[in-house]
């Protein structure tokens, strides 16, 4: 009974899901609840909840949104999870700070930035052993992996850089310095442009990944914390954590467009299609970003310390299985 | 005395100067006063003043006023120094930001932070006043000492927060 009331209803899920064009679920690691969240996006619901290690803080979803890989930096270990059931496959330990997390192209390696020992780790996906180590600058925080080019790109916070890792050579070809204290970044879909927040610096750098120089760097208030590219890559999107807002950049120019009053201490930024999330740490909700618009459409409760999220789109992840 | 030198060496050696670890704490503490806001944020919105209603504030030098990049130091009534400077200052909202400069765990047991105070109309007249921020532990590596772990620092800050709040209420509910 219990059961077919279950399938029923996943069948009218998904038939609400098919009709609209925000499916997907979004994945939000609760740093203070030690708990990962899944919201419907199509319904703004949440649907799911699981208990990890504690102290979890970023997370990563496998390039065909199966898995997703969650780091706990106070106890070294990184978690595993099946995404569609939502339930951990195993943990990994690993000897150091793990804090950020990047996925390769085809889902083979991880990559992880460990915050006490100024390297990246590249980390077997399946089993998680060792398969590699390179020397960043000081306090690596943010990675992103540009499927295109192999490239891994690395936030150094107390080196005010970012490191660019040829990942087939496992070798830095150059380090950008891009402004005080990066924390977070993100690629365009594209690849051709790079934007970090810069913590202390209060601005957002623009870099042109083919030349490998900063284009602009934009002024974004007292602490941008996280950052997101729009799918056409024509806007970046920054977190302020002392101006409670979302920041709308023009790029490559780094012009402001707008700004959007949003939660306490935003922080992680997801962007699909023309909708955007932000992870608000202080308020433990997500804001929900209509992009065409330029509004907060609603606020979604979540949970205490949510930081990292990813967003997995539900027609990417059907299609593999 | 060489105990105590060694001692001194150890915590400065477990304190990182980077601070920021990866683990940030909430604090967050609230006071209702019966007062208008404006009068409120007339005594407690003046960035260089705070030694006039925080109890565990010895004195105040500050630099550069209620603008942005003004910097105040902190002495505490046991004497540790602590420099902050404002981040944010919105006279129109009755709101200011600001954040820890160096660290002095003499001070408070926490590596950095970065706070927030709001004066708004109280549900049932006067006002509320709220303290609250994003604080990181004393010791950001993974095997923190008890006096600087995350309880320390949610402790002390918190109590820190408290004694403000009540100062600022006993001094603007008297007469």
């Amino acid at each position: 009974m219990g059961a077919r009331l279950a399938v029923l209803g996943l069948l009218v899920g998904l038939s609400i899901e098919a009709s609209r064009s925000h499916a997907g679920d979004l994945f939000t690691v609760c740093q203070d609840e030690s708990l990962v969240r899944r919201i419907d996006t199509g319904t703004n619901e949440v649907t799911g909840s699981l208990p990890v290690d504690a102290g979890p803080a970023m997370a990563t979803a496998s390039p065909g949104g199966g898995y997703l890989y969650v780091t706990h930096p106070d106890h070294g270990e990184i978690t595993k999870i099946d995404a569609t059931n939502l339930s951990i496959l195993s943990v990994f330990r690993f000897d150091g700070e793990p804090f950020g997390v990047a996925a390769d192209a085809n889902g083979r390696f991880l990559y992880i930035s460990d915050w006490s020992n100024d390297r990246v780790a590249r980390l077997d996906a399946e089993s998680g052993a060792d398969r590699g180590n390179i020397s960043v600058g000081s306090k690596p925080a943010g990675l992103v992996f540009d499927p295109q080019t192999h490239h891994l790109y690395v936030a150094n916070r107390e080196s005010d850089s970012v490191s660019v890792i040829d990942t087939q050579a496992m070798q830095q070809i150059a380090e950008l310095t891009v402004g005080e204290a990066p924390f977070a970044l993100a690629l365009s879909p594209d690849g051709n442009y790079l934007i970090t927040a810069n913590v202390r610096g209060g601005d957002a750098a623009i870099i042109d990944t083919k030349m490998l120089v900063v284009l602009a760097r934009a002024k974004i208030g007292a602490a941008p914390y996280g950052v997101a590219v729009t799918d056409h890559a024509d806007r970046g999107l920054i977190s302020d954590q002392h101006k409670d807002r979302l920041t709308i950049v023009e790029l490559p120019g780094g012009q402001l467009h707008s700004t959007i009053e949003i939660g306490r201490y935003p922080e992680a930024i997801v962007s699909a299609a023309d909708r955007a999330y932000v992870a608000n740490w202080f308020s433990g909700d997500v804001s929900v970003i209509d992009l065409s618009s330029e509004r907060q459409l609603t606020r979604i409760k979540l949970c205490e310390g949510p930081r990292g999220m990813v967003l997995i789109n539900r027609k990417t992840s059907v299609s593999g299985q | 005395m060489r105990l105590c030198v060694l001692a001194g060496l150890v915590l400065v050696l477990a304190t990182p100067s980077l601070a920021h670890g990866p683990t940030p704490l909430k604090v967050d503490e609230t006071v209702t006063i019966a007062a208008a806001p404006g009068k409120v944020w007339a005594l407690a919105g003046s960035f260089g003043s705070i030694d006039k209603w925080h109890p565990d504030i010895k004195s105040v030098q500050a630099t550069g006023g209620d603008a942005l990049g003004g910097e105040r130091v902190l002495t505490f009534q046991k004497g540790a120094t602590l420099k902050e400077s404002l981040d944010e200052f919105d006279a129109s909202t009755f709101k200011y930001s600001y954040r820890m400069q160096d660290p002095n765990l003499d001070a408070l047991p926490v590596s950095s932070y970065s706070m927030t105070l709001a004066v708004r109309p109280g549900s049932s007249g006067g006002s509320e006043v709220e303290w609250y921020g994003r604080i990181y532990r004393g010791d950001t590596g993974n095997e923190p000492p008890d006096n600087l772990n995350d309880d320390a620092a949610r402790t002390a800050v918190g109590a820190f927060l408290h004694n403000g709040l009540q100062g600022l209420k006993a001094k603007l509910e008297s007469k």
